[in-house]
C-alpha cells in the first residue's frame, strides 16, 4: 500500500508540475493571441483617455453601461474561488482537493481584473488617489473600494498559504539547487519543510482565511449592489439587490471554474486527476444557485411589477416586453433553464454538456448584468426619449481584452505554480486512507467477533 | 392737571424702549395740506404669533380721510441690491386706514412703504417708515432629518468593522507566515529529517490540523 | 433712528395721547434692547439662503433661460443646466415645465458622492468642484430630478481671461466631469440676477432668499413665503426626502402630476 501511495503521489506531482516544463507552439500561440487582445484592449483605453468617455458610448441619457456592468460581472467571477476553495475546504468536501489551485488563482486573476474596470469607468481616473486620500464615507463608491481591496489581500492570502508547500515541492525538483530561482522559491516557501509543526501553523492560517472570506465575498458583492440601490432610480432601488447581486455572483462564479478547469485539464490532460464527478458536482452547486437566482429574480420582478408603481412599471415594461425583452428572455432561456436541462438530463450530464451549460451561464450572466444596469440609466425620468447605449468599439476591445487577460494571467501563474494543490491533494488523500485504515480495522474486528458473516 | 399728564406721557414715550416711530411727508404736518397725504400709522401685533398689522392713513387734499382706495405696502429688502418687496394690498376703510397682516422675517429695524393714490387720474404719494421687529416665526421653516444621526453611526461601525478585518488578514498572514519560518529554523529539521519523516510513511506525517 | 412723536402739536386730543400709549406698549411689546441704527451694509453681510420659484401659469416654453444659461457659462447643446420640458399630465394638458438643480437641503448627489466633490455651500446652494470630481457619475445615478450633465468629450474653450475653472464659476467646464445649474452664484455675490432669471421675458423665474423672505424676477420683487402660500407652491418630488429650494407655482386648475 506504501508503494501505491507513492506512485500515487508522484503521479500528482508530475501532472501538477507539468505546465512548468517548457510548453509547446500551441502554448505560446495561445498565449500571444490572449495577449494581442490584452494589448488591443489596452489601446482601445488609450483612445478613450484621449477621447472622454462620449467615445465608449456613454452619455447623458445612458450615464452606466458596459464598463459599470463589467465590474459588476468580472468581481462576480472571482466567487467560484470562494465557493469551492472556502467553503467546500470548511465543509471537508474532499472531491475539491484537485480544483481549488485553479479556483484560487482564478478568483484572484478575476478579481483584479474587475477592479480594473472600476478605473476604466471613470472619468477622471487621474484624481482616483483621492479615494484613498480623502474619501466622502457616506458614499457606497468608497466603501465598494475598500471592501474590493480588502477581498483582494484576502483572496491573495487565500491563494498564497495553500501554495507554500507546493512551492517547496517546485524548490525541491529544480535542478539548480541555490541559484536565485532556487532561492525565489526557497523565500516564497518560507523554508517549508513539511514538519507537523509547520503544517499545523498553515492549516490553521488556511482555515482562518477561508472563514473570514466567506463574510467578506458576501459584503463585497452587497456593497456593489448598493452602487445601485442606493440611487432609489426605479429599477435599481430595490431591497432585494445585495442578496441577488451576491446569489448571482456564486452563480457565474461556480460556472467559470467549470470553465476555467475544463480548458485547463484538457489543455494539460489531467482527466486522471480531474475526473467527471468533479464536473458533475460543481454543476449541482451550479444548478442550485441557478435555480435560487432564477427565484430572486421573479421574487425582485413580482415585488416590483404586481403594484404597477408608475415610477417602476416603465423599466419593467421595457425588461419584460419592450426594447430589452429579447435579451432578457434570451437570459431567461440561455442562463436559466438551458443549464438545468443539460445537468438534470443524464445524457447530457458529461463535462461537454456541462461546459457548454457553464459557458451559457458566465455569457448569460453577463448580459444580465448589463441588462440592469442599461434600462434603468436609459430611462428618462421626467419627460422625453429613452436614452441608450451607443456601443463603439472601445468598451468592446476593453471588454474582450479583460476576458482574455484572465486565462492569459492563469497561463503565465501557472508556469510558475503547480496547477494542482499537490499537498491538499497528499492531505486529502491521507485523510481518506487513514478513513480507510480505520474502516479497515474496524471491520475487521467486527469480523473476529463474528458479526459480519464471511 | 393736563399739563402734568402731558408731561408725564411725553417722559415714558421718551423712554428708549418705546421706539415705533412714524414718518410723515412733508404735506402731512399742515391741517390745511393742498395735497393727499400718505402716513404710515405704524405696526401693531396681531393676534397670531410673529405676525404684525401694518397701518397706513390716507387723507385727501382736504385733510379728510378717503375711503377704499388700494394702498400697496411695501418692505425694503437687501436682495441683490436694494429692492422694495412687495407685501400686499388693503383697501382703505372709513377712516381712510389700511390694514395689512404682515409677518417679517427678519429681526431688527425694516423699512415699510406704502403707496396709495387718490384716485385713478392722480399720482402716486407713498410714505416710508420704520418699525422695529423683535420676535419673528421663520415663514419658511427649516425641516429636520430624523435619520442622520443613524447613518453616521453606522458609517462609524462599519468602518471599525473593516479596520478589525484588516488586522485580522494580516494577523494571520503574520503568524502563518512567521510561523512556518520559525520551524524551519529550528534544529532537527534540515534535509535529513525530513527525508526520515517521509520514510516514516505518509498517514502518520500527514495527520494535519484538518 | 428718528424720535418724532405724535405729540408735536400744542393740543393733545385724546386720540393721539392712546395712540401714544399704543405706540409705547408696541414698543414694549416688540422691542429689544434699543438698537443702533442699521445700515444697508450691515443687512447686506447676513447670510443669504438662496431658493428659486418657476410660476408655470406663466411660462411659454420659449427656452431662453436656456439658451442665457448656456451661453453664459459657455456650455454645448446637450448640456441644458435649466430644461424646458414638455409635459402633458394625467388629464392631458400640456404645459412647460423648465427644470433647473434643485439645490436639494438633503442632497443626495452630495451623499453619494465619493471625494466630496458635490457639496453645499453656506448659501445653500450645491455646487461641484471640479478639480476633485473623478467622474464616476453616481451622483447622475442619484440625482432624481436627471439635473446633471457631463463632460462626455472636450468641453466648448472659453475665451482667453476667463477661467481657471471654480466651482462657482466652472467655466470652462473640465471634460470628464459633472456639472450643473450653480443658481449662478457668480452672480448673485455680485448683486445680479441669475441668467435664467433675467432672460425670461415672462418673468415666470424668479431668484429668492428665505433670509430676507424675498423672491425677485427681472420685473418685481415680492414676499417670497406669501407668494408660495398664496398659489399653492408645491416642491418637485419632495416626498423623497429631497427638501428641494425650487417651488413651482402651478397653473390654475391645471394638475401637476409631482
Amino acid at each position: 500500500m506504501h508503494r501505491q501511495q507513492e506512485l500515487v503521489l508522484e503521479d500528482v506531482r508530475e501532472a501538477a508540475l507539468r505546465p512548468l516544463k517548457p510548453s509547446g507552439r500551441t502554448f505560446w500561440l495561445l498565449a500571444a493571441v490572449l495577449a494581442l487582445l490584452a494589448v488591443w484592449g489596452l489601446v482601445a483605453y488609450g483612445v478613450q483617455i484621449v477621447g472622454g468617455l462620449g467615445a465608449a458610448g456613454y452619455s447623458d441619457q445612458g450615464f452606466w453601461g458596459i464598463y459599470e456592468a463589467n465590474l459588476v460581472a468580472f468581481i462576480a467571477v472571482s466567487y467560484g474561488g470562494a465557493l469551492v476553495s472556502a467553503i467546500l475546504r470548511l465543509t471537508h468536501a474532499g472531491w475539491r482537493a484537485p480544483i481549488t489551485r485553479l479556483a484560487e488563482a482564478t478568483a484572484l486573476f478575476s478579481l483584479l481584473v474587475g477592479m480594473s474596470f472600476a478605473l476604466v469607468h471613470l472619468g477622471r481616473p487621474d484624481q482616483v488617489w483621492r479615494l484613498v486620500v480623502s474619501p466622502q464615507l457616506s458614499s457606497p463608491i468608497v466603501w465598494d473600494f475598500i471592501v474590493v481591496v480588502t477581498y483582494l489581500l484576502a483572496t491573495a492570502i487565500f491563494l498564497y498559504l495553500p501554495l507554500v508547500p507546493d512551492l517547496a515541492v517546485v524548490r525541491d525538483r529544480l535542478s539548480v539547487k541555490g541559484g536565485w530561482r532556487w532561492r525565489c522559491y526557497d523565500f516564497m516557501a518560507l523554508g517549508w519543510r513539511g514538519l507537523p509543526e509547520q503544517r499545523r501553523t498553515l492549516a490553521q492560517g488556511v482555515k482562518a482565511v477561508a472563514i473570514v472570506i466567506i463574510p467578506l465575498a458576501v459584503a463585497v458583492h452587497s456593497v456593489l449592489s448598493w452602487a445601485f440601490s442606493l440611487t432609489g432610480r426605479p429599477g435599481w432601488h430595490s431591497t432585494i439587490f445585495a442578496p441577488y447581486f451576491v446569489v448571482a455572483a456564486l452563480y457565474a462564479g461556480v460556472a467559470t471554474v467549470i470553465l476555467v478547469v475544463a480548458g485547463f485539464r484538457k489543455g494539460y490532460n489531467l482527466q486522471s486527476h480531474i475526473e467527471l464527478k468533479h464536473f458533475r458536482y460543481l454543476s449541482y452547486i451550479m444548478i442550485s444557485l441557478d435555480l435560487l437566482y432564477l427565484y430572486f429574480t421573479f421574487a425582485e420582478l413580482l415585488t416590483e411589477g404586481y403594484v404597477m408603481n408608475e415610477e417602476t412599471v416603465p423599466v419593467l415594461s421595457s425588461l419584460l416586453l419592450g426594447q430589452y425583452a429579447p435579451f432578457f428572455w434570451l437570459f431567461v432561456l440561455g442562463g436559466g433553464f438551458v443549464p438545468l436541462l443539460l445537468v438534470a438530463i443524464p445524457r447530457t450530464r458529461n463535462v461537454s454538456g456541462i461546459v457548454v451549460a457553464a459557458a451559457l451561464v458566465v455569457g448569460a450572466m453577463w448580459l444580465k448584468r448589463v441588462l440592469i444596469v442599461v434600462p434603468v440609466a436609459a430611462e428618462p425620468l421626467i419627460a422625453g426619449p429613452w436614452g441608450t447605449f451607443h456601443i463603439t468599439w472601445i468598451p468592446v476591445a476593453i471588454t474582450v481584452a479583460a476576458a482574455a487577460a484572465i486565462p492569459l494571467m492563469l497561463m503565465l501563474f501557472f508556469k510558475v505554480c503547480p496547477i494542482l494543490s499537490i499537498d491538499e491533494m497528499e492531505e486529502v488523500a491521507a485523510e481518506k486512507e487513514s478513513h480507510n485504515a480505520a474502516a479497515w480495522y474496524k471491520a475487521s474486528a467486527k469480523l473476529e467477533e463474528g458479526s459480519i458473516v464471511q | 392737571m393736563r399739563r402734568l399728564m402731558f408731561v408725564v406721557l411725553a417722559t415714558m414715550v421718551a423712554l428708549p424702549l418705546a421706539t415705533a416711530t412714524a414718518l410723515e411727508t412733508a404735506s402731512a404736518d399742515a391741517p390745511n395740506a393742498v395735497e393727499t397725504s400718505l402716513r404710515i400709522s405704524g405696526a401693531s401685533a396681531s393676534r397670531v404669533k410673529g405676525q404684525l398689522v401694518l397701518s397706513a392713513t390716507l387723507t385727501g387734499p382736504d385733510g379728510k380721510p378717503v375711503n377704499n382706495r388700494p394702498v400697496d405696502f411695501y418692505q425694503q429688502v437687501e436682495l441683490l441690491g436694494t429692492r422694495d418687496s412687495y407685501l400686499g394690498t388693503a383697501l382703505t376703510d372709513a377712516t381712510g386706514t389700511a390694514s395689512l397682516a404682515y409677518q417679517p422675517a427678519q429681526k431688527g429695524q425694516q423699512t415699510i412703504k406704502a403707496r396709495s393714490t387718490l384716485d385713478e387720474s392722480s399720482p402716486a404719494v407713498e410714505a416710508v417708515s420704520t418699525i422695529q421687529v423683535g420676535q419673528v416665526v421663520p415663514p419658511i421653516p427649516s425641516e429636520p432629518l430624523p435619520l442622520a444621526p443613524a447613518g453616521q453611526w453606522l458609517v462609524y461601525a462599519v468602518s471599525a468593522v473593516v479596520l478589525g478585518v484588516w488586522a485580522v488578514l494580516l494577523a494571520i498572514l503574520a503568524t502563518t507566515v512567521l510561523g512556518v519560518r520559525a520551524e524551519t529554523s529550528k534544529p532537527g529539521t534540515g534535509t535529513q529529517a525530513l527525508a526520515s519523516a517521509w520514510a516514516r510513511g505518509l498517514p502518520r506525517m500527514g495527520g494535519g490540523a484538518e | 433712528m428718528q424720535q418724532e412723536t405724535s405729540h408735536g402739536r400744542r393740543h393733545v386730543t385724546r386720540r393721539q395721547l392712546l395712540q401714544s400709549f399704543a405706540l409705547a406698549g408696541l414698543g414694549v411689546v416688540l422691542g429689544g434692547p434699543p438698537l443702533a441704527s442699521r445700515t444697508s451694509a450691515e443687512v447686506a453681510s447676513a447670510t443669504h439662503q438662496w431658493a428659486f420659484v418657476v410660476d408655470l401659469r406663466r411660462c411659454d416654453g420659449c427656452e431662453k433661460c436656456t439658451q442665457a444659461c448656456q451661453q453664459t457659462h459657455f456650455l454645448g447643446k446637450d448640456q441644458t443646466w435649466i430644461k424646458v420640458y414638455k409635459m402633458t399630465n394625467s388629464e392631458g394638458q400640456a404645459y412647460t415645465m423648465p427644470r433647473l438643480c434643485m439645490h436639494c437641503e438633503n442632497p443626495p448627489c452630495q451623499r453619494v458622492c465619493p471625494v466630496g466633490a458635490t457639496y453645499r455651500n453656506s448659501e445653500g446652494v450645491v455646487l461641484v468642484d471640479q478639480s476633485i470630481c473623478i467622474g464616476c457619475r453616481t451622483c447622475m445615478a442619484a440625482c432624481p430630478y436627471e439635473a446633471r450633465y457631463f463632460n462626455w468629450g472636450d468641453p466648448i474653450p472659453a475665451p482667453t481671461g476667463i477661467g481657471p475653472t471654480m466651482p462657482e464659476f466652472p467655466v470652462p467646464q473640465r471634460k470628464g466631469t459633472v456639472g450643473k445649474c450653480i443658481l449662478c452664484v457668480h452672480n448673485t455675490r455680485e448683486g445680479k440676477l441669475p441668467a435664467c432669471v433675467q432672460a425670461c421675458t415672462m418673468d415666470a423665474l424668479y431668484i429668492g432668499d428665505i433670509v430676507v423672505d424675498a423672491a425677485a424676477n427681472s420685473r418685481q420683487t415680492v414676499k417670497l413665503s406669501q407668494l408660495l402660500r398664496e398659489n399653492d407652491a408645491v416642491r418637485f418630488r419632495e416626498q423623497l426626502g429631497t427638501r428641494p429650494r425650487v417651488w413651482y407655482i402651478p397653473g390654475h386648475g391645471q394638475k401637476l402630476d409631482f
